[in-house]
């Protein structure tokens, strides 16, 4: 890959109905996009990182900044690269940034892939045609609410149904859940909201035979995690946890987990995503693809990614229709009747810009021409 | 008290000896301060991060959007009773301790201030003076670091630390003990080996150091267990301890026998008394670590370092060391003991901060009010 010139664009489109986590409510994302430039094609990355630093330390501005300052002028120091894994390498001075990172890495996949001629999840190692969604829903003022939700989306194929929880929303919604639905694909997402303390509480969740709960204590912690694991038969999932193939390594030793939800944005771009999870398949721990509210880009490269062999539970891929009244890609994604999303076959990420939608959505753009 | 205005200002500081650490050539300190005004009171707070994310995943770049974007709105006309409600207000962000840091020092400046009373006196201090170690770069061969050692072996300095990065290691070590052997000698490997490099460390274990420097991953708590068990010397982390739960962890985990403070990594001086604290209760001793800083942080890191857990020789120079012309009235200058006087109520050290030299050295400066 000879690159010519990079852009930068900054984005915000509003959600259609406000999402609510532990943290608080979410009303419009706001994103980096990122075209990296070769001879003949352009390859597109995203930056999934949240205005304010809630999800982890990073934010849209300090993304914004690390890819100017220091990503950029690293890729553009080369002539040509041959593999993104190349860049990958030269990245690893700067400590984490990992969302901002892995912008760079994932458009240069996408540029990798175009210039092979190949689908991204042929040029990953995909061998899925086609991968499950699950749909992923914010707290909601009452059970019942809860339960009049989950059923809008049974009924639109969903199997998998994840539902986010804080103290005090917890198991009467879970419970609420299950009684309705019986034996449904039912997760929890406390997104680091318990400590240990709480361990009765999870005693009477492992009773709900839940499909996994997902990141229930501190947002770094690998070794709690290892007394809850070993004190309920429920997986636990680990998310911000693990932000390397590294950390992955240590949470299989330990046992602190069952399953990870793997987030491009989280371990630094797919180059990293990739070898955890090789890492998880060796040791037979199944792994699946997790979201931030993603557009359209983002979204592209999920669908890519879950198509390797050990991404086993249904991922947060949701519809381009599910979060935002238009996106900017196209074609749209659209999930059958069985909550399958087909995995394109065109080169690179499958999906190309509506240049007219690109514009309107963009706040801010620089190029940087090498 | 009522916070009336901010400003961030950013300063340019030369190094009087530029110096190399396994990351890069350091020659000017490039920092940002942070100056709160409330009620006719200044207080200042010294942003540690450096010009890119080589220590931390933070830099002055994302510490000062943070800073501007996060922080400020946070106080800014706010009424806040001081560092530790400010802390509470700052928990649902992950993170971007040294930005939060660079604020709350600035707020616990404004509390002696209006309370009257030293910093050591604030924090429980019972040291009169702290005693110094001195911390030495990567050199081109082993006579040029051992004519360095002999320098500052001759000024007094309590502690000999060397830095290591593979291919500098354990031959250096064995040649400065050979010529030193009584000496208090540490080395600090800032990250760069893997549990793979074990018979290095092993090896190590021979030449009686008091301890070795975060040797593993930056982040890592769970390695560093394995490796302290596999070798009598100290382990010693430092950017692996971002908070008191990582201490905790790392304490439980067996990962070290010695921490590193640097109260600007794990988010402040309210987070840096907890750390203190859990430490002294489970027998792990302390030192101040230092990150180059100019005199805000160099005499707040004095005080801290004054807590009775602090008993190991801190990486705090005098200005002099890294700088000819540093930010305080007057200097930090060391004793003939090669210590720092912590300043208290009753002894007369006393340090202003020096504006028209950080007027001298601004490349930048944002007001908020």
């Amino acid at each position: 890959m000879k690159i010519k010139k990079v852009v930068l664009r900054k984005m915000e489109m509003t959600l259609k109905a406000p999402f609510e986590t532990s943290f608080g409510v979410t009303r419009s994302k706001k994103f980096i996009v990122v075209e990296i430039h070769g001879k003949d094609h352009v390859g597109y990355g995203d930056c999934s990182a949240f205005a304010a630093p809630w999800y982890n330390e990073e934010t849209t501005e300090s993304a914004w900044y690390v890819i100017q300052e220091f990503l950029i002028p690293t890729l553009f120091s080369n002539d040509e690269i041959s593999t993104p894994e190349e860049m990958h390498e030269q990245f690893a001075w700067i400590r984490r940034n990992k969302m901002a990172k892995a912008a760079i890495d994932c458009a240069l996949w996408d540029l990798y892939a175009k210039e092979q001629n190949i689908s991204l999840s042929e040029a990953l190692g995909g061998t899925r045609d086609q991968i499950e969604t699950g749909v992923s829903l914010g707290i909601q003022k009452s059970p019942e609410e809860l339960v009049r939700t989950v059923e809008k989306y049974m009924k639109e194929g969903y199997r998998r149904v994840k539902v986010k929880i804080k103290p005090g929303k917890d198991i009467d919604y879970l419970s609420a859940v299950r009684k309705e639905f019986g034996d449904i694909m039912l997760m929890a997402d406390a997104n680091s909201a318990y400590t240990l303390n709480d361990l009765d509480l999870f005693k009477e969740l492992d009773k709900l035979n839940l499909l996994m709960i997902e990141q229930p204590l501190a947002d770094d912690d690998i070794i709690d995690h290892v007394k809850l694991q070993s004190a309920m038969q429920t997986r636990i999932c680990l998310d911000e946890s693990i932000h390397s193939v590294e950390d992955a390594r240590k949470a299989i030793e330990l046992g602190s987990m069952k399953t990870i939800n793997i987030k491009v944005a989280r371990v630094g771009g797919l180059t990293e995503a990739r070898k955890v999870h090789d890492l998880c398949q060796q040791h037979d721990i199944p792994v699946w693809c997790g979201g931030m509210l993603d557009t359209g880009i983002g979204r592209a490269h999920n669908i890519s990614v879950a198509s390797l062999p050990n991404y086993q539970f249904p991922g947060d891929v949701p519809a381009s229709d599910r979060y935002y009244e238009h996106d900017f890609m196209s074609p749209s994604v659209t999930i059958d009747k069985n909550a399958m999303i087909k995995v394109p076959k065109k080169p690179g990420i499958g999906f190309e810009p509506v240049q007219e939608l690109l514009e309107r959505f963009t706040y801010e753009k620089k190029e940087f021409i090498r | 008290m009522k916070i009336d205005r901010i400003d961030i200002i950013r300063v340019k500081v030369p190094f009087a000896h530029p110096f190399e650490t396994s990351f890069t050539r350091f020659v000017e300190r490039d920092a940002l301060l942070v100056k709160i005004y409330s009620e006719g009171l200044i207080g200042y707070g010294e942003c540690k991060a450096f010009y890119a994310p080589l220590y931390n995943p933070e830099d002055n770049g994302t510490c000062h959007h943070i800073i501007k974007d996060i922080l400020v709105p946070l106080l800014l006309h706010k009424e806040v009773s001081g560092p530790a409600e400010f802390m509470e207000k700052v928990s649902f962000i992950r993170g971007n301790r040294l930005a939060i840091a660079s604020v709350e020092n600035a707020l616990w400046d404004l509390k002696v201030q209006r309370e009257g009373k030293s910093l050591k006196t604030l924090l429980g201090g019972t040291r009169d003076e702290v005693q110094v170690g001195v911390s030495l770069g990567i050199e081109k061969t082993i006579p040029e670091l051992l004519k360095k050692i002999e320098k500052y072996l001759a000024e007094g300095y309590h502690r000999t630390k060397i830095k290591i990065r593979p291919g500098w290691d354990i031959e250096v070590i064995k040649e400065v003990r050979r010529h030193y052997p009584k000496i208090t000698l540490t080395v600090d490997a800032n990250s760069d080996y893997t549990l793979a490099d074990m018979d290095i460390f092993k090896a190590m274990d021979e030449y009686n150091l008091c301890y070795i420097e975060q040797p593993l991953g930056e982040n890592d708590i769970i390695d560093h267990a394995v490796l302290q068990k596999s070798i009598q010397t100290r382990l010693c982390l430092d950017e692996s301890i971002v908070s008191l739960e990582s201490a905790r962890q790392a304490i439980e985990m067996g990962s070290c026998k010695v921490i590193n403070v640097k109260s600007s990594r794990v988010g402040g001086i309210c987070e840096s008394i907890k750390i203190h604290d859990l430490c002294m209760k489970h027998d792990i001793p302390l030192w101040v670590g230092g990150m180059t800083e100019l005199g805000i942080g160099r005499v707040q890191n004095i005080s801290l370092a004054s807590m009775p857990h602090f008993t190991l020789a801190n990486d705090i120079a005098a200005s002099n060391r890294y700088f000819d012309e540093d930010i305080t009235i007057p200097t930090v200058n060391i004793t003939d003991r090669c210590t720092l006087l912590v300043p208290d109520e009753n002894n007369g050290v006393f340090y202003t901060v020096d504006d028209k030299a950080i007027d001298r050295m601004m490349v930048a400066r944002d007001v908020f009010k």
